[in-house]
């Protein structure tokens, strides 16, 4: 299991060295650059300016230059936010992100599991269609729809949540944890519906009810391993894209996390900052898979033996 | 019969489709004593593993079972289902088909089997598990303890058919249902495979009911044989007398369409013309529309499952033809 684990890892390493690489280059090809501005500024400020991020250096010569602040886990200073280092942003707007990605995670797992085993286990009944009604509305209906009208309702008329911000401690969690939460309550729970579904009907099913062990028994210790496999190999990568945060909540909901840079430094060309976040997301999600696979190999024996 | 272990009376196994209702089994009664092995034979459909899965409680969810099924003196299919969880996997255990997909790919072979002596006699895990070994060196496992540790993807076809085997007399059950078990095996292993499930079911005293299609295979073990066509019983008869003298037409059928050492496949191999109706009330006898020697009553009368005591003992047949001569 070790062997497997330090594969996994030095592949995701390759990976993420690729990623970064080819980041890298595609951004220089972008047309602009960070300090191009519809006002025309002289061009000994703008060599001046340039010449202090390293911009007027060969691109080689800047690419060992960022590959060397990697190394030392410098990531440079922000073209556009000045005064700060890409390290100063990614550690000033992360935590935010997290906790609510981590809670919204946390939520959406437990429910839609849960929403989807009463679906399944109560094929056609008032639970079923409840849960599948929930699939259908969160998954259809945006964030930036469902997120307002929560707002209206909660926040505005009865007042009990606020309706944005950081400032009230967990109260202000609950609204963009559970928006968060939604579409993948409903992804989840249709998911894990269909899966157990699947499942009961394979032969190894049959065997165990032939066995006259009781249901609890079947559906314990034989069905749910098989049908939980495809929801965690979903969960993997849905949590990296959830705990890095999502630029529509943190508008939304007017949270300083680190969602709205993602899009704002690829539109000011700002390259330490795309950078920065892209080793950040690729590095999560990476981890996140390797953690998938290895919780999946833990239960699955046919894909420990692969190798 | 009084020393009966298994009697089934008037068994109908009904599925409800989008197109409508479809009897699978049709009023089949059987008896099985204690350490016999009863053979069922038939083509693809004609109901006869919806016998054994009605008897299980594993029918499909859209199949009902009706009729009487007392085994030990209970009527399984009224048997509310702890009731029925008590019986099946204890006294009454079942193999399947496909040993390649019937056995659970996440957990290890020894705790698939030990899992049934936990709950039925309530063993601890340590000698349970240690029984399990035991019988997996009586179904010629090599090196058995080891084995159990391992993971069903780690077994061959034919290995994880003798693990299912195991599993099987694991509880010493009083009657063994084997669906078919040799269909997806290689050729070579499948007569192993069946003695060895014989073997051990005498010496355990277990009765077996063996499905199959293989009228070859019936030869070898069973100690009586049932026809079965369109889910009903053409024939039932002592197996040594039913390969010499079968009183039913489509029992003739099928022994002319089987391949024999002896003769030579000249001109060809024998076949039943047509093929089996599909669902359906039939009014007269299922098997007219193929027979060569139907009467006009043939396809209004059924004929019902008459004694033959002229042909011998224990002998049974349903055909307007047999038993008038």
């Amino acid at each position: 299991m070790l062997r497997f684990i330090g594969k996994r890892l030095w592949h995701g390493g390759l990976t993420l060295a690729a990623l970064v690489t080819l980041t890298f280059f595609v951004m220089r090809l972008a047309p602009g650059g960070p300090f191009s501005r519809n006002r025309k500024i002289s061009p000994e400020v703008q060599a001046n300016i340039e010449a202090a991020f390293h911009l007027d250096e060969p691109i080689w010569q800047q690419f060992g230059r960022f590959v060397w602040g990697v190394l030392r886990l410098d990531l440079g200073p922000s073209t556009r936010h000045r005064d700060y280092s890409v390290n100063d942003l990614i550690a000033s707007g992360l935590p935010y992100s997290l906790t609510i990605g981590f809670w919204a995670v946390v939520v959406a797992a437990m429910v839609g599991v849960a929403l989807g085993l009463a679906g399944a286990l109560r094929r056609n009944s008032a639970t079923d269609y409840l849960a599948g009604i929930v699939g259908v509305v969160g998954i259809a209906i945006p964030i930036f729809v469902i997120g307002p009208l929560l707002q209206a309702t909660f926040a505005l008329r009865l007042d009990w949540l606020p309706v944005g911000g950081i400032n009230n401690g967990w109260h202000s969690l609950i609204l963009p944890v559970v928006v968060l939460a939604l579409p993948n309550i409903a992804y989840i729970s249709r998911l894990t519906r269909t899966s157990m579904i699947e499942t009961q009907r394979e032969n190894y099913i049959r065997t165990a009810r032939a066995k006259g062990i009781g249901w609890r028994r079947v559906l314990w210790r034989h069905t749910l391993t098989g049908a939980l496999l495809p929801v965690i190999a979903y969960l993997g990568p849905a949590t990296a894209a959830i705990i890095t945060g999502s630029i529509l909540i943190e508008t939304i909901f007017a949270v300083p996390g680190i969602g709205r840079h993602f899009v704002d430094a690829a539109l000011n060309r700002d390259y330490p900052l795309v950078m920065g976040i892209t080793l950040l997301y690729g590095g999560i999600l990476i981890l996140f898979n390797i953690a998938t696979d290895v919780i999946r190999a833990v239960l699955d024996p046919r894909i420990r033996n692969e190798r | 019969m009084t020393d009966s272990l298994l009697s089934i009376r008037d068994l109908t196994v009904r599925f409800r489709l989008p197109q409508g209702e479809t009897v699978a089994v049709d009023g089949v009664s059987l008896d099985l004593s204690p350490g016999e092995v009863l053979g069922i034979v038939g083509e693809s459909g004609s109901g006869k593993s919806q016998i054994l899965y009605a008897m299980m409680g594993l029918l499909a969810a859209n199949g009902r079972a009706s009729g009487q099924v007392s085994f030990q003196g209970q009527n399984l299919l009224a048997l509310p289902p702890g009731d029925l969880d008590r019986v099946r996997g204890d006294a009454l255990s079942m193999i399947f088909q496909d040993p390649m997909t019937s056995l659970n790919p996440y957990m290890r072979v020894g705790d698939q089997l030990a899992e049934g002596l936990i709950v039925h006699k309530g063993m601890a895990g340590t000698q349970a598990r240690a029984e399990a070994v035991r019988m997996l060196d009586r179904v010629r496992i090599p090196d058995a303890a080891a084995r159990a540790r391992r993971f069903p993807h780690e077994f061959s076809g034919g290995m994880r058919q003798r693990v299912m085997i195991a599993m099987a007399l694991l509880a010493k059950p009083r009657l063994l249902l084997a669906d078919e078990p040799t269909t997806a095996l290689d050729v070579t292993i499948q007569a192993q495979v069946l003695d060895l499930m014989a073997e051990l079911g005498r010496e355990t005293g277990t009765a077996i009911i063996l499905v199959t299609h293989d009228l070859g295979v019936v030869a070898r073990l069973c100690d009586r044989v049932v026809v079965l066509y369109g889910g009903r019983v053409m024939e039932e008869a002592p197996a040594e007398v039913l390969f010499d003298a079968p009183a039913h037409p489509y029992t003739r059928g099928l022994l002319a369409a089987m391949p024999r050492l002896e003769t030579a496949l000249t001109p060809r191999l024998g076949t039943i013309p047509g093929t089996p109706r599909s669902g359906g009330a039939v009014t007269g006898c299922p098997f007219v529309d193929r027979c060569e020697v139907r009467l006009p009553r043939c396809a209004t009368d059924r004929p019902p499952l008459r004694d033959l005591t002229a042909f011998g003992p224990g002998r049974r047949a349903a055909c307007h033809l047999t038993g008038v001569s």
